[in-house]
């Protein structure tokens, strides 16, 4: 019964002469001996030719006018929304959107990978330092070493600009002014308030 | 552009027709049909039992090929790729039927249930022409499962290649070769009357 079992696994193979010659001596064997198994065998055979004999259908005259009318249809209806991405392939599809996915990212992530590439937005007030001999003399300028957010500029901070241009004096109303030590102490002014700064 | 390949008959491979679908060529897709549409249908049919039902699959196979041409690949054979389709869609259209017979049957009430036709009531002794031993010859390849039927209906009616089957319905060769063994055991041991008598 045991070697049965084993031999019918192999009656596929043999009905399809797909055995190997040693398997097939062997198969050969068990089958002189087992009536059961030799029966099996031919009804393998057999079945295998009847079902070749079966006979082969033919679609009905008019598949191809329906197919081509279902076709016709669906290409009418699929013509018209620009956003219908159905006639493209999948793969097609999954890569515009992930090149959409791309670019946004992108555009959201620019100023974190590449730091900010223009001004803020705040305007700003560039002032210079200016460098002046003790007797009062002006030295040089060097340009835009501080920037100020236009916010920041207080009157605490710059007290007499607008007034300097204002007044006929001297100019003594920069920041650097502390540094100059030929001038009177100044005397504790009023603060002013913050007029528009005008250039 | 590589020149068409010809099968040995002279004709334009499966391939290469599906390639001049893919760039617009609606007769190559009507040659596709033409080619396809029997050897489906009689695949889907034995599948079935039931013509109408196997035409509408087939329809519906040909309009996906329609649809999806441009996911077709040329790693796999366009055989293979089509008959995965039609397979799919048959497997699909067997449990939708299963459900129906489901809710119908429940619907019923048990004297209903008597209009149940025994198979054991026809008695294959009493059929000797062609006709009925296909009848009946197909009538037991439905009485197999779904997993069975499909590949015996392959290999022994379709006369696919065991490599072939194995990419159609994505198991190992070894897997389809079992399976088409028990297969042909079964129908074999349940024709025994009827093959012994067309020997």
């Amino acid at each position: 019964m045991k070697n049965c079992e084993r031999f019918t696994d192999l009656l596929s193979d043999y009905a399809e002469n797909g055995l190997a010659s040693a398997e097939k001596r062997e198969l050969d064997v068990h089958l002189q001996q087992c009536s059961e198994c030799r029966s099996a065998a031919d009804g393998v055979v057999n079945l295998r030719y009847s079902l070749r004999q079966m006979p082969a259908l033919k679609t009905s005259p008019d598949f191809e006018t329906i197919l081509r009318t279902r076709i016709k249809m669906e290409r009418r209806a699929h013509a018209a929304p620009i956003w219908n991405f159905r006639h493209l392939a999948p793969r097609r599809v999954a890569t515009l959107s992930a090149a959409v996915v791309a670019i946004v990212c992108l555009i959201y992530l620019w100023p974190s990978f590449f730091g900010p590439t223009f001004q803020p937005a705040s305007p700003t007030i560039a002032v210079s330092q200016m460098q002046a001999a003790p007797n009062g003399v002006l030295l040089s300028v060097s340009p835009a070493k501080i920037l100020y957010t236009l916010d920041q500029v207080t009157p605490q901070l710059w007290p007499n600009f607008g007034t300097a241009r204002q007044s006929t004096g001297r100019a003594a109303s920069t920041p650097t002014d502390s540094l100059r030590t030929d001038l009177p102490p100044r005397p504790a002014t009023t603060p002013v308030a913050h007029q528009p700064i005008t250039f | 552009m590589a020149e068409p390949i010809q099968t040995p008959d002279g004709k334009i491979s499966d391939e290469d027709l599906i390639e001049k679908f893919q760039r617009g060529d609606l007769y190559a897709y009507e040659l596709i049909v033409k080619r396809y549409k029997d050897q489906l249908l009689n695949f889907v049919y034995r599948f079935l039992n039931n013509q109408e039902e196997a035409e509408d699959v087939v329809q519906e196979t040909f309009l996906r090929v329609y649809r999806n041409r441009h996911a077709y690949q040329r790693v796999a054979k366009f055989s293979t790729w089509i008959y995965t389709i039609a397979g799919n869609l048959a497997r699909t259209e067997l449990r939708r039927r299963h459900r129906r017979r489901f809710f119908s049957l429940s619907s019923l009430g048990v004297e209903d249930k008597e209009y149940e036709i025994s198979d054991e009531m026809l008695n294959p002794e009493q059929h000797t022409n062609t006709v009925l031993s296909e009848e009946i010859i197909q009538r037991e390849i439905n009485k197999l499962s779904a997993k069975f039927r499909e590949v015996i209906i392959l290999r022994d009616i379709q006369e696919l290649s065991y490599e072939e089957i194995s990419k159609i319905i994505r198991v190992p060769i070894g897997t389809v070769k079992s399976r088409v063994n028990r297969a042909r055991l079964r129908l074999q041991g349940r024709l025994k009357h009827l093959l012994d008598k067309n020997k």
